[in-house]
Parts: C-alpha cells; sequence; structure tokens
C-alpha cells in the first residue's frame, strides 16, 4: 500500500473520504495511465479533472498549434499560449494543476502504424479527437488491443458520449459501420459551436474515466447519450452489440489496421 | 398494420414530420414497410443528409422491413471540429 505524504492527504481528502473511493480508490487512480486524445474542447475539460484528481499518467495527444479559435472553448490553452504546441501548452497547464502526475506528450499524428505501441502502455484511452478517420482508427486499435476507451463528440449544440469495452459492450463499428464519406458532414468550422458545450461532455467523460478506473458505479457502456443544449434535455439509448460488427462482431473481419482516409488533424 | 415508435435526436429535430413538435412519435404503416419507404414517404427525411440510424438500437439499413414495436432512433453522425 502506497502511503500518502501529508500534501498528498490534504490534496485529495474529498476523495479519501468518500467511502467509493477512499485511499484505496486514491491509490488506484495515481497508478492509473490514460491516454488523452485530442488537446481540444474535450481534452481540455478531461485533463483538467483528470490531473486534478491525481490520475498518476497522463498520455497527451495532439500535434497542432495553439489557435485564436481554440480558445473560446479549449481551456487548456490561454493568450499566452498562441502558436505553442498543443502538448505542451497542456502539459505546462495540467503539471501547475497537479506536480504528482506523470505527462508524457505524444507529439504527433495517431496513425495505423504507430497507435498499437501508442495505446499499449495505457489503462485506458478517452477519445477527444475531431474527425472521424483517427476516431475510427483509434475504435479499431482499441478492441484489437482490448482497451476500453470513453467516447465524446460535439458539433453547435449537440453532444454524444458513450463507453466502448471491447468483448463487453458495442463499438464505434455496431452502430456506424463505415466512416461517413468526405464532405458528407460539415464541419465545426463550418457551423460553429457552442463553447461550453465540450466542457460538459469532456466533463462527462473524465466522470466515466475515473469510476472505470475506481471500478464503482454503472459505466456507460452499451448506452449512449444524447445532450441537447439548447433544449437541456439529455438523453439516453440502449446500443447493444452488434453481431454483424466487422471489427468487434462474431465473424470479425478486421485483423490489421490499414486505410483510414486522410487525416487532417486529430 | 405496424406500429413504430420514432426518436428523431437534437440537430436532426428539424426534419421532424409537419405537426410534430417532439419525440418520440408513433407512426402507424402497412406491415411489409421497409425502414427506407418509411424515412422517405411519412417521415420525408431528406436522402442525402448523412444518418445514423438504429433499430432497436442496432444499425439498420434502409432496405430492412419494419416490425410491430420497431423503435427507430435517427441521429446526426458527429466527429468534431475537423470532420476532413
Amino acid at each position: 500500500m502506497t502511503s500518502f505524504n501529508e500534501d498528498q492527504l490534504r490534496r485529495y481528502s474529498r476523495h479519501i473520504i468518500l467511502p467509493e473511493v477512499g485511499g484505496e480508490g486514491q491509490e488506484k487512480l495515481l497508478a492509473s495511465k490514460i491516454l488523452l486524445v485530442g488537446m481540444g474542447g474535450l481534452g481540455s475539460p478531461a485533463g483538467l479533472y483528470l490531473a486534478a484528481a491525481g490520475v498518476g499518467t497522463l498520455g497527451l495527444v495532439d500535434f497542432d498549434e495553439v489557435e485564436l479559435s481554440n480558445l473560446q472553448r479549449q481551456i487548456l490553452h490561454s493568450t499566452k499560449d498562441l502558436g505553442k504546441r498543443k502538448v505542451e501548452s497542456a502539459r505546462e497547464t495540467l503539471k501547475g494543476i497537479n506536480p504528482d502526475v506523470t505527462l508524457r506528450n505524444h507529439d504527433e499524428k495517431l496513425t495505423p502504424e504507430n497507435i498499437m505501441e501508442i495505446i499499449s502502455d495505457y489503462d485506458l484511452i478517452l477519445d477527444g479527437s475531431d474527425n472521424f478517420p483517427t476516431r475510427f482508427l483509434l475504435n479499431d486499435a482499441c478492441v484489437l488491443a482490448g482497451k476500453t476507451s470513453v467516447y465524446g463528440a460535439v458539433f453547435r449544440f449537440e453532444g454524444q458520449m458513450t463507453v466502448f469495452e471491447p468483448h463487453q459492450g458495442p463499438c464505434l463499428r455496431c452502430f456506424i459501420p463505415e466512416i461517413p464519406p468526405p464532405g458528407s458532414v460539415p464541419r465545426c468550422q463550418e457551423a460553429g459551436i457552442l463553447g461550453v458545450l465540450p466542457g460538459v461532455i469532456g466533463t462527462l467523460q473524465a466522470t466515466e474515466a475515473i469510476k472505470i478506473i475506481l471500478g464503482i458505479g454503472r459505466p456507460l457502456i452499451g448506452r449512449f447519450l444524447v445532450f441537447d443544449a439548447l433544449e437541456m434535455e439529455l438523453s439516453e439509448f440502449k446500443l447493444p452489440k452488434n453481431p454483424k460488427c466487422l471489427v468487434c462482431g462474431e465473424d470479425a473481419k478486421l485483423v490489421d489496421l490499414k486505410d483510414y482516409g486522410d487525416f487532417c488533424t486529430l | 398494420m405496424i406500429s413504430i415508435s420514432v426518436r428523431i435526436h437534437h440537430s436532426f429535430k428539424r426534419f421532424l414530420p409537419q405537426g410534430l413538435t417532439d419525440h418520440p412519435f408513433e407512426i402507424s404503416l402497412k406491415s411489409g414497410t421497409t425502414l427506407g419507404q418509411m424515412l422517405k414517404d411519412e417521415i420525408k427525411f431528406p436522402v442525402d443528409v448523412p444518418k445514423v440510424i438504429l433499430i432497436n438500437g442496432l444499425h439498420a439499413q434502409e432496405g430492412q422491413q419494419l416490425e410491430d414495436g420497431d423503435r427507430v432512433s435517427l441521429f446526426a453522425p458527429i466527429a468534431g471540429g475537423q470532420f476532413y
């Protein structure tokens, strides 16, 4: 059993006094490793809360720079960070929140060639990416590697969230079998996004990640949340595993990661 | 006749059939109606709008025949800031 130092006892005291967490749960968090894919709108609140919670190791994936148009919602980054690599800016912010956390930068695109190695050392993946090719690549890699991923997506006033637990619940391809064709769906930069919306969804993702690490509560496996900010409505529907799924179904054919189209960003 | 429950989620609410403002709504159809026929003839959902369609939570094809009591959900495939 790890012994907490005095600062840690005070820092995590509000967790430790929760019977569902306790000292044992806090130790689990400190020993856990979570990979954050995307240091943008979703990765920002998720990263802040996971660092504050004392998740021992956070992997930070992004290969972009901080731009002015990011700052309306990507709260890991500040005006002083304009032009910096996002992983660097995120690392500085997260280190300031909690020096207990080990931060690993992955300043690179996720590709079929590197993804299995990158995800291999993490207990859980938090998908805060912003395009379908990356989401499908991440989904397929997580199924192949048996990694749990916490999925979140945002657009305009709508957010979606679920947890993919390989072999226990569905994966992304169970309900969207193929990557939607390029140009078939609009981009945030064309249609906009309410700045606070990824804050809501990214925080829900962090909540699920912490629950899964602690092994408490009922994770959002096989359930899909849709958040409507305009109506302030959170609806849920069941998402069973699809036996015909190409990746996790009974006759799954995917054995290798190959063609995912163009990756313009994370 | 068969009865189908339809849920149209947030960004698709603008495609709710005329006179409806919320979901889920029930729709009565002739036996043998396919999902595609319901979308085109009854709901008049635009063909060219990318959508995720589930029947009872499972991914569905438009040629799939609907059964009495089926729950059809429609929502937008969203990925985030940069689609392509």
